[in-house]
């Protein structure tokens, strides 16, 4: 990656304290974002995807433990003073949540929802940050962004209040977005509208996305690299088309081949067997074994560590499928 | 309003049926309009629509959980009364529902092995003792592909697909007919959808059940669907076969829903996207409720409402622009 990093995370870990003790949710993940970058990171309940991104805002929940480093342009976010964070959060990091219908506030009408934060960071004009307010609305393609402002969140559709959350997320210039699931509650017509937005946003405003989706076919179509987590775990990280296009690590070849346009029409579809692990049932060894085609017995004691294996390219998994090993289906059995 | 070609009678028949909902000194939201649909033993029919296109008004009105305002359903030839709350008709036992989130629909503190067991007693009708009904429950667990002994455990204990398990075991206890799915995978983890689907579309083909399986995942219900109904604001738009529908839509609506799914492991362009939102069915625009998104609109379908235009046998788009396809006959015309 040529482009200068906005956001590197090395060996982050989290520990987030449960009713059986400290459980770590996020075991030593690394990636970067680049300037108007859109990184994928991809993984089911339970991965650590949306630890992660928390834990870039400075909202882990109370108790958390975390190491590593989270450096935002060269600044380190771990470990910042709650006062420290309120002036990186929102104004140069900003979340874009899943469901909009609960991120914005639904009795406050969307012009205080849109230039409270920009006044309180930017130190703008009442006038200034409703101006900044419209053009963002404008930016986002709300028709009609004055009377927009003057409506309450209730009055928009799904999409359309996506679209103000982006929206309210831009208002101060972040420089980098984080989008947790952003177009999973809204309709495939709403959403190739929304993931349009942020690619047009890199595009125009370089600004860095970290989009966070289970969604392969969205991070098909908008992500340049993609980090896939497991189960706390980097499994497989690099540019998106050959970790989707060529898969290595067990887990996104199996994930790939789930999809129901993957299987021959008429055959049932390949899921992956069992369920992900939960912190208090996480598997020794690769905490993907239990559920993989390809593991050896070494795989139930032995962590794999993050190597590169190609230029740009890391693997977590000490078999690596496309290196002529067959997969032992006899011990997984059909279920 | 249209009559299917279906040489089975069939299990369920929803016949223009409209669901109105009434709303205090203001006109009814007409969330459903001449709707028909039909499930034949063994189909599964896919459908769907965007969100607020009333298909799980239809879903819910297709098993008696809402009242139609016009029209009606009949299960095996009997029309299917909304219930209330009040006990359903025996001979209703066996048309049955799957819910979107299973944590919502199973009790959360009564054990899973007791909720099966409840819904074979209740459901069927059967008089076990506590030996009987352990073995049944084991049997419908593993029926589903969760293992005998979690009968004693409770809801919280198992992921989001487990529990969807569990609460098609809970159908499959009542020993059922027909099934209506409201969105049964879109609550759960990627991995978990797949499992799930395979699971509905193994029941039906082994049991020979209809289902009536409604998502707004289009590959999903492109996979395991016989038929596809769409639906845009409270219409059904067009209706027949998946894969002829996949393959050369005729409505411009699902032209455009399929255009809109993004295409995994393919660094595709950007998926194509529908402009505007779904208009607010209190206020539906005149003519073809689709005509202000549509983009091959003429000014006609703005004023006229469009008529059912046959595509070919069995497959029905509602559009003034639709033309019959002739299927060519002869050994010398190849297929289009």
């Amino acid at each position: 990656m040529s482009r200068a990093s906005v956001l590197e995370v090395e060996n982050l870990t989290v520990a987030l304290r449960t009713a059986r003790g400290m459980r770590r949710a996020v075991d030593g993940v690394s990636f970067s974002i680049g300037e108007g970058e859109i990184l994928g990171v991809a993984g089911e309940s339970g991965s650590g995807k949306t630890i992660t991104a928390l834990s870039l805002l400075g909202l882990l929940p109370i108790g958390a433990r975390t190491s590593g480093s989270v450096r935002f342009q060269g600044r380190e976010l771990l470990g910042l003073s709650r006062k420290q964070l309120r002036g990186v959060r929102g104004a140069q990091v900003a979340l874009v949540s899943q469901d909009p219908a609960t991120s914005l506030h639904p009795l406050l009408r969307v012009d205080v929802q849109m230039t409270e934060h920009v006044r309180a960071h930017l130190g703008f004009s009442k006038e200034q940050a409703r101006q900044r307010a419209i053009e963002m609305l404008d930016a986002v393609r709300i028709p009609d962004p004055e009377s927009a402002l003057f409506a309450h969140p209730h009055e928009f559709s799904g999409g359309m209040r996506q679209r103000i959350a982006i929206a309210m997320a831009l208002a101060c210039e972040p420089r980098l977005l984080v989008a947790d699931e952003p177009t999973t509650a809204l309709d495939v017509t709403v959403q190739a509208g929304i993931l349009r937005l942020l690619d047009q946003l890199r595009r125009e405003r370089g600004v860095s996305v970290m989009i966070i989706t289970h969604d392969l076919g969205v991070m098909s179509t908008v992500s340049d690299r993609i980090c896939v987590l497991y189960g706390g775990k980097v499994a497989e990280y690099g540019a998106t088309a050959s970790v989707l296009g060529q898969p290595r690590h067990p887990y996104t070849e199996g994930l790939m081949r789930s999809l129901p346009g993957a299987s021959q029409a008429g055959a049932p579809m390949v899921p992956i067997q069992g369920a992900p692990p939960s912190l208090d049932t996480m598997p020794s060894g690769c905490t993907f074994h239990p559920r993989c085609i390809w593991a050896r017995e070494s795989c139930h004691l032995v962590v794999p560590t993050l190597r590169p294996v190609e230029e740009g390219r890391w693997l977590a998994c000490d078999i690596d499928p496309l290196h002529g090993h067959e997969p032992d289906l006899a011990e997984v059995g059909e279920r | 309003m249209s009559v299917w070609l279906n040489n089975a009678a069939p299990l369920l028949a929803v016949q223009d049926v409209e669901v109105a909902y009434a709303r205090r000194g203001q006109a009814p939201v007409r969330a459903v309009i001449g709707a028909s649909i039909t499930v034949a033993a063994g189909e599964i029919v896919g459908l769907v629509g965007e969100s607020g296109c009333g298909k799980s008004t239809l879903g819910r009105a297709a098993v008696g959980l809402v009242a139609p305002t016009a029209g009606e359903v009949r299960y095996r030839g009997e029309v299917v009364e909304a219930m209330g709350r009040a006990t359903r008709p025996r001979r209703l036992r066996s048309l049955q529902m799957v819910f979107q989130d299973p944590y919502a629909s199973l009790n959360p503190r009564r054990r899973i092995g007791r909720q099966v067991a409840d819904a074979i007693r209740l459901g069927t009708g059967a008089k076990l003792d506590d030996a009987e009904a352990r073995g049944r429950v084991a049997g419908l667990l593993e029926r589903v592909g969760l293992s005998a002994n979690i009968a004693h455990r409770y809801p919280h204990e198992f992921s989001g697909g487990q529990c969807q398990r569990i609460a098609i075991a809970r159908v499959l206890a009542t020993d059922p007919a027909c099934i209506v799915a409201d969105e049964p995978i879109s609550s759960l983890d990627a991995s978990a959808q797949a499992q799930i689907a395979n699971l509905l579309a193994g029941i039906v083909a082994d049991a020979g059940l209809g289902m009536l399986f409604i998502s707004h995942d289009l590959s999903v219900v492109r996979k395991i669907a016989h038929r596809t109904v769409v639906m845009y604001l409270g219409r059904i738009v067009e209706t027949g076969p998946t894969e002829p529908i996949w393959s050369s839509p005729a409505h411009p609506y699902t032209r455009a829903l399929i255009a809109a799914v993004p295409v995994p492991g393919t660094r595709s362009a950007l998926a194509s996207e529908l402009p505007g939102d779904v208009p607010n069915p209190a206020r539906p625009p005149s003519g073809c409720r689709f005509h202000p998104r549509c983009p091959d609109a003429i000014d006609r379908c703005r004023t006229e409402d469009p008529p059912p235009v046959e595509v070919e046998p069995g497959w029905q788009s509602l559009c003034l622009l639709t033309k019959p396809r002739v299927v060519p006959r002869g050994p010398s015309l190849e297929a289009r």
